[in-house]
């Protein structure tokens, strides 16, 4: 049983809220007494019949004795224990956690209030629902097949439609198109990595269609399960747990139960809202079927996997009990990154107050997940949200939290998708994709849905749900490459690395744009400036932050000198310079044309062999035509004019320095952007 | 004694008046004080198709302050200090984040000043202006 009202806030608080619109209020129960400052609330809209306990220690079981109340079914963990993991479980207090269930005629509020007046008691959380972060519409698109026209890097023959992960600029996809508005995941694929098997996505959302063509081979199989056997065999308290589990409905995942409501006139239920998130990590590449997915390997079954952890099932889930426990799984059984396109819409003051107020069972599972280590790169995993689409100046929560990624949307013209949350909160922006652009859904993010609800495997959505993906394959594909490099950083080292390697969103943010909501309208675009995060993920730089290469950026179009200063430091202007080589990889990729210093016989330069660079007056000088990413080698002597030793008069040490270059249409990366 | 005291206080003087009358420095520096306007630019005249509005202010204290537009929108308010290096004209300095810009060859014609790139690749043109408009300072992000 469910219940729907607002929270009675008191009106001090709501004149706060109302005056601070960036700094908003939880909504807390604010009733007075002591012990109702024990209870939380993060949502409008919640379970009647059970709540969540947190005690203050482990409890006895004469305190545990004492919750059994009037009105009470029953009590039981929240948390299933995991074997091996017990310190781990009690050092995020997930061994102190409860569900209470009520008699059906029992009242919610009286339970709730006489459970926190308890002493033992820390914490009565409402078990409160989750809203998906997309409208759930669907646009089926007909698969296509391969012709030699889509060959690309993968044979996926829809991945030419895939505008999120290589724009090229073609207005199919927007009449106001920004090319390089994407993942920059190209020259990733070509070279780098596509994934690794041994990195795992939980996808915390409606359940995934395991059984999908362009999926199939990249969902996660618990090696210790025995299909449809009706036994938990590898007893982790989970029967037939084998792509991941249903915490909804408690048994095997779903992904098309739905119905149509006369009343609301609307379809109600599944809507292929975690199978399109699971396309857009790890869709099969290279299969020749449909799309491709971030870290979906090259075709050689060595894509990253998806774990559907499903919170939602039909018209029903996305309960705080659901959620937690959905995410422990995927901490307990080896997920690497939580991939979370859901939140609350409530709003709070701050992360103290959200902290104090908020579904401490969730925070606690996602701090637990994120301290445990299920991958040989980092020491732990990385949960990342959604930020939401109210189109709030704050993104909702748990993204929100300062220290867990939440990501915002933007569109095929690289600015703010109408829809997204933005401002306090939001770490980092991807395509979300967004209705109209005059191109109708070409403009949102294409990837799997199931054939059961929609009649096509694939189909077109749009959201910071979709945005969140994005991010989730990206880190994917980061981890697979440091994996594959041996490198190993820090949780936080890593988090920190994702948030810079971003290219600049703000650029293009102008006065106004169009939207295609209950009619065209323009909005203004002041509010989103320097409010969307860092910037926009770059899969390109991260690998580069994990080869530890500077990243610089160009402009395509124009001939142009790149700052060396962070190749070879301050000094980059006066060194000698002895070589520079450019790679046909990144010759090609960049569309480079060739350039020429001028004045070489008063100003010294040295030129690429084939004559696609040059350096001058200590400055690279490039031209590059078309969006993409390369390595460039640069050879200079620290120490003098000349290199020393041998027969050679006393001189300086030869320096030998990659650079990675990415062009794109807006030069968004070096410095400020200021003119000069 | 007097007198001879006198006659060196004024040979001083008349030294220091031809000092003063000395031919001016062959090589000066450029005075780049006070406000521009982007007037013309050689290969960035359009930033990804959009157009651009530049408006500098530099200070005599070496300060400056940059106001750009690029395609639609507000401007957006850059600070930093600059310096001018006066034997070779090279104008150069620094955001106010840190991130250094130029050096600039600088020339200085009538009211109009120019700072190119070294090498001849980028030459912007600026127009001398009496301050930086109110529609530009009061329309920042």
């Amino acid at each position: 049983m469910r219940n729907h009202r607002f929270f009675f806030i008191a009106a001090s608080l709501a004149a706060i809220l109302t005056s601070c619109r960036q700094d908003p209020l939880p909504s807390v129960v604010t009733v007075p007494g002591s012990a109702r400052t024990k209870v939380v609330c993060l949502g409008d809209e919640w379970e009647t019949s059970s709540f969540l306990v947190k005690l203050a220690s482990r409890p006895s079981d004469v305190q545990l004795a004492e919750l059994q109340q009037e009105g009470v079914l029953s009590v039981e963990p929240l948390f299933k224990s995991f074997s091996g993991k017990e310190d781990l479980e009690r050092q995020f207090g997930l061994d102190r956690w409860f569900v209470v269930n009520l008699k059906e005629d029992a009242s919610l509020d009286d339970a709730i209030l006489r459970t926190a007046s308890l002493e033992q008691v820390a914490v009565v959380e409402y078990n409160v629902l989750a809203t998906k972060a997309s409208d759930c519409k669907v646009y089926p698109a007909v698969e296509q097949y391969p012709t030699r026209a889509t060959a690309d890097k993968f044979n996926d023959p829809m991945l030419m439609d895939q505008w999120h992960y290589n724009n090229q600029g073609s207005k199919a996809y927007s009449t106001n198109i920004a090319k390089g508005a994407d993942i920059n995941v190209k020259d990733v694929w070509s070279g780098l990595s596509c994934g690794d098997p041994g990195i795992i996505v939980a996808v915390v959302d409606e359940g995934v269609k395991y059984d999908h063509p362009d999926l199939k081979d990249n969902m996660w199989v618990n090696p210790g399960e025995t299909p449809n056997n009706g036994i938990d065999d590898d007893n982790n308290g989970y029967v037939d747990d084998v792509y991941g589990y249903n915490f909804n409905a408690n048994g095997p995942i779903s992904w098309s139960e739905r119905y149509y409501d006369e009343q609301r006139r609307q379809w109600v239920g599944d809507s292929g809202h975690g199978t399109h998130c699971a396309g857009t990590i790890a869709a099969v590449n290279n299969n020749s079927r449909g799309v491709a997915g971030v870290a979906g390997g090259s075709g050689s079954k060595d894509g990253c996997r998806i774990m559907s952890c499903q919170i939602f099932s039909g018209a029903g889930g996305g309960t705080a009990k659901t959620v937690s426990n959905a995410i422990k799984y995927a901490a307990d059984m080896g997920a690497s990154i939580i991939s979370c396109s859901y939140g609350y819409s409530s709003a709070f003051s701050s992360d103290n107050a959200y902290k104090r107020a908020v579904g401490t069972a969730e925070i606690d599972a996602i701090h637990y997940f994120e301290a445990s280590d299920n991958n040989p790169v980092l020491d732990g995993n990385i949960a990342i949200f959604a930020a939401g689409n109210e189109n709030h100046g704050y993104a909702h929560y748990p993204g929100a939290f300062y220290d867990i990624i939440s990501v915002s949307s933007f569109g095929p013209d690289y600015l703010p998708a109408y829809y997204t949350n933005y401002g306090p909160g939001c770490n980092i922006a991807a395509p979300g994709g967004e209705y109209y652009h005059g191109v109708g859904e070409k403009s949102m993010v294409l990837s799997t849905v199931p054939k059961e609800i929609y009649g096509e495997d694939y189909g077109y959505m749009q959201g910071t749900s979709m945005a969140c993906p994005h991010v989730s394959g990206v880190v994917a594909l980061a981890l697979s490459y440091a994996k594959q490099q041996g490198k190993t950083f820090s949780r936080d080292e890593f988090k920190r690395m994702i948030l810079a390697s971003v290219s600049d969103i703000d650029q293009r943010i102008g006065a106004t744009k169009e939207k295609a909501l209950s009619g065209y309208s323009s909005f203004s675009m002041a509010p989103y400036y320097h409010q969307m995060g860092t910037g926009a993920i770059d899969a390109w730089r991260l690998m580069m932050h994990i080869e530890g290469l500077p990243t610089l950026t160009s402009q395509i179009g124009r001939e142009q000198w790149i700052d060396l200063s962070s190749a070879f430091g301050t000094a980059s202007v006066s060194l000698t310079y002895l070589k520079v080589e450019v790679p046909e990889s990144a010759v090609t990729s960049m569309g480079l044309q060739k350039v020429s210093p001028t004045n070489a016989d008063k100003y010294p330069a040295v030129v690429d062999e084939n004559g696609y660079a040059y350096v001058q007056f200590g400055r690279l000088y490039v031209h590059p035509t078309a969006i993409g990413s390369g390595k460039i080698t640069i050879t200079a002597v620290g120490g003098g004019d000349h290199v020393g030793g041998g027969n050679n008069p006393p001189g300086g040490m030869e320096l030998t320095q990659s650079i990675s270059l990415i062009a794109r249409e807006a030069d968004g990366g070096n410095g400020t952007g200021g003119w000069l | 004694m007097m007198k001879k005291i006198l006659f060196v206080l004024a040979s001083l003087a008349v030294l220091a008046g031809c000092h003063r009358n000395e031919p001016e420095d062959l090589n000066p520096a450029v005075d780049v004080t006070g406000s521009w306007e982007l007037s013309a630019v050689t290969t960035r005249a359009m930033v990804g198709g959009e157009q651009v509005s530049v408006y500098l202010v530099f200070s005599a204290s070496g300060s400056f302050d940059l106001y750009q537009k690029i395609g639609e929108g507000r401007y957006t308010h850059f600070t930093g200090t600059y310096s001018m290096n006066k034997d070779e004209k090279l104008l150069s300095g620094t955001y106010a984040d840190g991130t250094k810009w130029g050096p600039y060859e600088a020339a200085l014609e009538g009211t109009t000043l120019s700072l190119n790139l070294p090498g001849g690749k980028e030459v912007d043109s600026y127009k001398k202006i009496d301050a930086v408009p109110e529609s530009v300072t009061g329309n920042v992000y």
